[in-house]
């Protein structure tokens, strides 16, 4: 019996180290993705030196549709103490016609190859994330339209 | 005839973990696939995922730890039907879909393949219902192998994450 408990005791530990390991990995995975995203997007917008670089901002991944000035509007209504940026999956003369329909109430960036959407996998609803100062992925999240 | 019932037991119940693993660590993936059939309205889609997450838990432990394990089989021979259903009915429509039935994935599923998959595990569903058996005996003790079993759908995902991880972690993007 003690045999028994024992065994029991040394596989759960096995298994509770596994998950540890599973759960530091997403969280590696989370800053790393996270940090690529922010300096990318500070890159583009030019925020290292000013106010856009300590501040917290979401993310917002959108394929080609004809919702999408919808969904930033609500998104930017839901978080509207936040920078948003929108990453559009498509050449950047739609990205203008976007910049155009929402008259300035987000920053939008084109990504042609769609390359950084598809690292949440291959999703057909928008994901956002909201990204902290530090480049950690603090919240995920799909919009479902 | 016992070994092979046990041996059916422990596959359908690994099955199932691996699958729950899958999903519950790419839930994101797991929620747009299920708007991707275009079968369950929207404002349900986050409630049948969570259904469908729970169903697996319940029927991999179900499966090898149930005193009659008939219902077990009977509720996953009829969760394999309605999703094979689902993957019928986009192959029929010919919806090219991610089924993230295994985890989050960039590649396409291929339907015929993933159709025949969910048909052979019902037909060993249908077969263990069929030989009437009221209890299925194995020769290890059952927490030890439900231990194992949970340990390697874990490691199988930490690993498939760890490889993903290093595909894309250095890549630059082009945006404008």
């Amino acid at each position: 019996m003690n045999h028994l408990v024992y065994e029991y005791f040394i596989w759960s530990v096995g298994i509770g180290m596994t998950v540890v390991s599973l759960l530091l990995l997403r969280e590696i995975r989370a800053l790393k993705l996270g940090r690529t995203v922010q300096h990318m997007i500070w890159e583009q917008t030019g925020a290292w030196e000013g106010e856009g670089a300590s501040a917290a901002f979401i993310c917002l991944f959108l394929n080609m549709g004809p919702n999408n000035s919808e969904i930033v509007l609500a998104l930017k209504k839901k978080y509207a103490d936040r920078p948003l940026t929108v990453i559009l999956n498509a050449p950047a003369w739609q990205a203008n016609v976007l910049r155009k329909k929402i008259n300035g109430q987000a920053i939008i960036l084109s990504d042609e190859t769609g390359k950084m959407g598809r690292h949440w996998g291959h999703l057909r609803n928008p994901i956002y994330i909201i990204i902290d100062q530090y480049g950690k992925i603090v919240k995920k999240d799909l919009v479902i339209h | 005839m016992e070994n092979i019932l046990a041996l059916i037991t422990v596959l359908l119940s690994f099955v199932f973990l691996i699958s729950f693993c899958a999903k519950a660590f790419a839930f994101f993936s797991f929620i747009d696939s299920i708007t991707q059939f275009g079968i369950v309205p929207k404002r349900y889609v986050r409630a049948v995922a969570w259904c469908v997450l729970i169903a697996e838990a319940v029927l991999a432990v179900g499966l090898l730890f149930s005193s009659s394990p008939r219902y077990f089989f009977m509720m996953a021979g009829l969760m394999l039907f309605a999703l094979t259903g689902a993957l019928g009915h986009a192959y029929v429509n010919k919806n090219s879909v991610h089924c993230s039935c295994f985890g989050e994935s960039n590649e396409k599923t291929h339907l015929p393949f993933a159709i025949l998959r969910n048909m052979i595990l019902i037909t060993l569903c249908l077969y263990v219902l069929l030989m009437d058996q009221v209890q299925i005996h194995f020769e290890f003790e059952r927490m030890h192998l439900f231990l194992v079993l949970v340990e390697c759908s874990l490691i199988i995902h930490f690993f498939l994450l760890f490889r993903r991880m290093r595909k894309g972690s250095y890549e630059r993007f082009d945006i404008e």
